[in-house]
């Protein structure tokens, strides 16, 4: 999170602070990852305050055993502690015959206590302390309440009173629409794993082969590429892989056969960035109703691709893929969105939409999934999709493989 | 989700009905994955209605391309749908040569629009007629309020204020269906544990001192993946590791590369049709030393002292007082946990309600299963993790765990 950028959409929104309470926008704002206290996906183990005058330092609040982490990530140097559940403790330098004495060294004579989980009337203490510090106990502060539960919001409402608590959500997905060169390398050294791991999968794709080899073959890729790459946040990956005639429904076969169509909507996350992009392919020569689909979605992909520039209104990205897959022989091609934003949100698609009401302006930074797909019961699942970096001259399109209907497995 | 014992708690709590809302309780009301239409975790995609009354049908309203598989799960009785962003067709009972025809006859009676993702504006009157179908005005209703994002809150109160609905919140009656599970569940759980055992074997072999400290974690993801291929019958959904190596438990390692003596802690899980394992185990990179020897041993004590005194029909926090007891005594005096495990299943994160505490009177019972764990995290010596998954049967409890409990050397 670029703390200049916030503050600037603070002033604009008229907003003094931003409590930060979404775990994927807390690690955004502190830079260090979420953590197993965020699991339960509740208010109160992580926290970051940031003020709109840039007088004011930010301010995390974490779980003890998260400090170093948070401190160590270098954006936010004011860390409040609260205790967990998680005994830990750092004993570097503590004196001592063995492990014992330095442990009971670096416990020092206070009696020690965790709670369960946490102890929520703790960490709203903390923050009545830093509301106050930073003279905001009557400011209009931010949070974002598209993230926040309803069970929570009335616990912070109680320990400030005379805050006025508004809506941030959208500030957020503001923010986070454009990107820093750091993460756009988090993303690209995404689209390459996930790149690896589609390659792989295609290598074990012929008839007769197990349907569900492909998912274990690409999720080996991805995760060889990653350990190849020496990658240190690598995460994890997502496929939505259909082999077959029936997208959406569990296969009625066991094994792939002569003609399936096989449709990767898959991406890999690394340092909480997500890619998610696409490719079809057909295991031997596509029959006609395939091509005959394929060709009408490429056609749409390549309007939606070179209209998407610097300086162009979302919106004309959309019409001119939905009118070039209609005009293509499908006039009932209906999509809510062609693609969207790709970063470290809470879901791999993220604000803004490639749709018809979408009028925001594209601009420089920001890095889009644009996606054609078709889901048809019957013939197959259909998708074509790129990541592509907006530049202010030229776009850069993150992955590199054909965009063609390749036959596999001959 | 046993509509039987909802329909108990739902008469003991004096609810006619409940209205699930949060991602991983709709999935469980309905038995179908949560699906990409819940990744924002916001009110509306997808909702499930349960009457108390076991004569009214339970209800979903999903969005379009999940009807399919709600309808396969054959839990809910009736389906209502709202169409999303993702275009679909079906012509396979349309018969052409040519398929631009063909999914013109199947789309002719389409409106020719989609909602930018869902709209809740086709969700509301879904769940209006799903209430006044089945009556369901001026009483009481469950809604679980842990999942209601603020944003969303509004929407759904001006609905249960139409139709005089009390919503109170029935967050804790799920996590109390939730702890007890059915043969079907625990059998996931089982696989679960069984892959991530695997997993863990796979990442210990790949270790040597002067790898990156951080392939240990990458091993092991590929270690879950290779058991759940060499399986072959399971829906491997996901994984989830907390792995560090060296000296350090919480942050960045000071150095990338593995170092003879370094302690190797796993805390992690596969999870299979979004039922997760939950379990750790601690190597050292050739000889351990006295002082982790030390700490070991206190933890596995603590360890020893639960799986001793867990039995059905004790109390929770008769287990975390023999744990604490156990490890203080053997020599960590200020050792402090806040919980020693939880219930484990498919719920927003791998720790389920309720928690192995000191205040937790709650008594252990038939078909819970758990994960006991006794941790320690010392920034200088390195993370430990002790962590058992077990489940609870009607005299005696099983032990799922095949891996040794040693603190094991790994050649290297």
């Amino acid at each position: 999170m670029e703390f200049s950028r916030a503050r600037q959409l603070m002033r604009s929104a008229e907003i003094d602070a931003l409590l930060v309470v979404g775990p994927e926008n807390v690690s955004y704002a502190t830079g260090a990852p979420i953590g197993p206290v965020h699991m339960f996906r509740r208010f109160g183990p992580y926290l970051a305050l940031v003020p709109a005058d840039s007088n004011g330092e930010p301010v995390a609040i974490v779980a003890d055993s998260h400090e170093r982490a948070v401190l160590e990530a270098g954006r936010i140097s004011d860390v409040r502690t609260h205790p967990v559940w998680i005994e830990y403790m750092d004993i570097t330098g503590q004196p001592g015959r063995d492990v014992r004495d330095q442990v009971a060294s670096a416990a020092g004579e206070q009696p020690r206590q965790r709670p369960e989980l946490f102890d929520l009337d703790l960490v709203l203490g903390l923050l009545q302390e830093v509301i106050a510090e930073g003279g905001l106990s009557r400011a209009r502060i931010g949070v974002e309440f598209a993230q926040l539960p309803h069970a929570d919001y009335h616990s912070i409402r109680e320990a400030l009173p005379d805050v006025e608590i508004v809506d941030s959500s959208h500030l957020f997905r503001q923010l986070r629409a454009i990107k820093s060169a750091s993460e756009i390398e988090r993303l690209r050294e995404a689209v390459q794993i996930t790149e690896a791991g589609i390659r792989a999968a295609v290598a074990v794709i012929r008839a007769g082969e197990a349907i569900q080899s492909v998912e274990n073959a690409y999720r080996r890729g991805v995760i060889d590429k990653a350990a190849e790459m020496k990658l240190t946040a690598f995460r994890g990956s997502w496929d939505i892989i259909s082999v077959g005639d029936r997208p959406w429904s569990t296969p009625v076969r066991e094994h792939i056969a002569p003609g399936d169509i096989v449709k990767f909507d898959v991406g890999a996350t690394v340092g909480g960035y997500t890619s998610d992009f696409g490719r079809t392919f057909v295991v031997g020569e596509p029959s006609p109703h395939q091509q005959t689909v394929y060709d009408a979605l490429h056609a749409g992909f390549r309007a939606a691709v070179s209209t998407l520039a610097a300086g162009v209104p979302i919106s004309d990205v959309f019409h001119n893929a939905q009118a070039a897959v209609r005009a293509n022989g499908f006039p009932s091609y209906t999509r809510g969105h062609v693609g969207h934003s790709i970063g470290s949100d809470v879901g791999h698609e993220e604000w803004p939409w490639l749709s018809s009401y979408e009028h925001t302006v594209i601009e420089p930074q920001m890095v889009f999934a644009v996606e054609v797909p078709y889901y048809i019961d019957g013939v197959g699942g259909f998708m074509l999709e790129h990541n592509i970096v907006v530049g202010a001259e030229q776009n850069e399109i993150l992955d590199t493989l054909h965009d063609t209907l390749d036959a596999i497995g001959l | 989700m046993n509509l039987d014992r909802a329909r108990q708690l739902m008469e003991e709590q004096n609810l006619d009905g409940l209205l699930v809302v949060g991602p991983e309780n709709v999935s469980y009301a309905t038995r179908t994955p949560i699906g990409p239409v819940h990744m924002w975790r916001r009110f509306g995609p997808y909702l499930a209605i349960i009457p108390k009354d076991p004569t009214l049908p339970t209800a979903a309203i999903v969005v379009d391309t999940h009807e399919t598989a709600v309808r396969d799960a054959g839990v809910i009785d009736e389906v209502r749908t709202h169409p999303a962003w993702i275009e679909y067709a079906d012509v396979s009972g349309i018969d052409g040569d040519d398929v631009r025809e063909r999914v013109r006859s199947a789309t002719s009676h389409r409106e020719l629009f989609r909602p930018e993702r869902y709209d809740l504006g086709n969700v509301l009157p879904a769940l209006k007629e799903t209430l006044a179908d089945r009556n369901l005005r001026s009483c009481q209703i469950g809604v679980d309020l842990d999942y209601l994002p603020v944003t969303d809150q509004a929407a759904l109160f001006d609905v249960l204020r139409e139709f005089d609905l009390k919503a109170s919140d029935c967050s804790e009656l799920i996590q109390e269906l939730r702890l007890i599970k059915s043969d079907w569940e625990i059998d996931r759980l089982r696989t679960a544990l069984q892959l991530t055992e695997q997993g863990i074997r796979a990442a210990v072999n790949s270790v040597q001192a002067g790898k990156p400290r951080s392939s240990v974690s990458l091993a092991l993801k590929r270690g879950f993946v290779d058991a759940a291929a060499a399986h072959g019958q399971c829906n491997l959904t996901g994984t989830w590791d907390i792995t560090s190596v060296g000296p350090r438990t919480w942050s960045v390692p000071e150095s990338p590369l593995i170092e003879a003596g370094d302690l190797i802690k796993f805390d992690c899980g596969a999870i299979v049709d979004g039922y997760m394992a939950d379990m750790g185990r601690t190597f050292v990179v050739g000889f351990a030393s006295r002082d982790q020897r030390l700490v070991h041993d206190a933890l596995r004590s603590g360890m020893h002292a639960m799986l001793e005194a867990i039995t059905p029909g004790i109390p929770f926090h008769e287990l975390f007082c023999a744990a604490e007891r156990s490890i203080r005594a053997s020599g960590f005096e200020s050792y402090t946990r806040g919980h020693f495990g939880h219930s484990i299943g498919s719920d927003v994160g791998q720790e389920e309600w309720p928690w192995i505490s000191r205040t937790e009177s709650r008594l252990i019972e038939p078909h819970m299963v758990l994960a006991l764990e006794t941790p320690y995290y010392i920034d200088g010596v390195g993370g430990f993790m002790l962590e058992h998954n077990v489940v609870v049967h009607d005299d005696h409890v099983e032990v799922l765990n095949e891996l040794s409990d040693d603190l094991e050397e790994i050649p290297g």
